[in-house]
């Protein structure tokens, strides 16, 4: 492990119901950078999503963020951990019975003893980095999905996380938008050296900001390296991936014809 | 963190150091508009030299003393911003809001009175 590895993942293991999602996957996610994670979709980086930010539960020894291991924290130190992280779920996850400005201000008014008004310009200058602030006094029903994706990265950066976790941010996004938060992620990296991991199947967006990129295939890790390296690579299901060819129609099809004939 | 003021021909000087975050900024925060609030004054200076890292709430901060001073048509002076402050205050997308001075303009009488008002 470098000294500059924010986190490090060693044959982690995972499964839902006995069902195994996740084999041996060991990476490392270096500080201040930007690694982008991608596969296609049920390949596990959800998952692996998941453990990272301590949402499933992780056995010990496997992940390690910044030499403490995740799976031996107790509660109080899984909490200090959430309080350094910022995450961006898939659907935004907004509190639907507060505005959009309301919802960033709930970090800080639960962690911090910072004044109702510092906490209201910091929710004002988030949404604003996020293209929303004509947007601040809105209700989640009444903002489309993009915009819900919007308000919930700024929601996510609402204390100034260490490391912000991003799951899907361009899906729903027109591709100006999607630009833009692109933008954001780059200048948060240089501003304040977060290190930022992004989950992600939009190969143009993964390629503009990556540092590293790690490529996922059932459960497993596929590649990892900086984008020129993966460009390169001469995997057959990396290439397959990033040439945007579809499956041949024959995997899988033993169990489907199995369960159509009997 | 650490902050200090003096008075430079009447006009009031701030130098803030350190780390200016969500732990340290409302300690900041009260000396500061308890500075501007006062009667009379209109202009405030805020040298950043020393300050080695600034997050949201440094400059939310900011933007409350400037509103106070805005509605009596006063001005903010932010003079030396170092990097880590510039970074941020761009990243806020604040960078033509401040009047960003030369230290050269203020600091040039160098006979103003110093009162230390230091915060560790």
């Amino acid at each position: 492990m470098h000294s500059s590895d924010m986190i490090v993942v060693d044959r982690l293991n995972s499964r839902y119901r006995g069902h195994q999602v996740l084999y041996d996957v060991s990476l490392t996610i270096p500080g201040s950078r930007v690694t982008v994670i991608m596969g296609v979709s049920g390949c596990g980086k959800t998952t692996l999503l998941r453990h990272l930010v301590g949402l499933k539960r992780t056995d010990p020894g496997r992940i390690f963020i910044e030499g403490e291991d995740l799976g031996s924290f107790d509660g109080r130190q899984l909490e200090d951990y959430r309080r350094r992280v910022g995450i961006l779920f898939q659907s935004g996850a907004l509190f639907n019975s507060m505005t959009v400005a309301e919802n960033i201000a709930v970090p800080l008014k639960v962690h911090t003893r910072l004044a109702h008004e510092t906490i209201r310009l910091m929710a004002l200058i988030k949404l604003n980095m996020v293209g929303l602030s004509d947007f601040c006094d809105f209700m989640p029903s009444q903002l489309s999905g993009g915009m819900k994706k919007r308000a919930g990265m700024a929601r996510a950066l609402a204390m100034d996380p260490e490391i912000l976790f991003v799951d899907e941010p361009s899906s729903g996004l027109d591709p100006i938008t999607a630009a833009g938060l692109d933008r954001l992620i780059l200048d948060l990296r240089e501003a304040l050296g977060m290190t930022i991991v992004v989950v992600t199947h939009e190969l143009e967006s993964a390629f503009q900001i990556a540092d590293q990129i790690i490529v996922m295939d059932q459960g497993r890790l596929l590649a990892s390296g900086t984008p020129e390296a993966i460009r390169a690579n001469t995997d057959e299901r990396v290439v397959q991936f990033l040439q945007r060819r579809a499956d041949s129609g024959q995997t899988g099809i033993e169990n489907y014809l199995s369960s159509l004939l009997g | 963190m650490s902050l200090e003021v003096y008075w430079d021909e009447h006009r009031p000087v701030v130098e803030l150091g350190g780390v200016l975050d969500r732990e340290s900024v409302p300690g900041i925060r009260k000396v500061l508009l308890r500075l501007v609030k006062a009667k009379g004054i209109k202009d405030l200076r805020i040298d950043l030299a020393e300050v080695d890292r600034m997050d949201t709430s440094g400059v939310a901060m900011l933007v409350e003393v400037l509103r106070v001073l805005s509605a009596r048509k006063g001005k903010v002076h932010l003079t030396n911003p170092s990097e880590a402050a510039t970074r941020m205050i761009r990243l806020a997308r604040l960078n033509g809001v401040f009047e960003q001075g030369a230290s050269g303009a203020w600091a040039a009488s160098g006979a103003g009175q110093a009162v230390r008002d230091s915060r560790g």
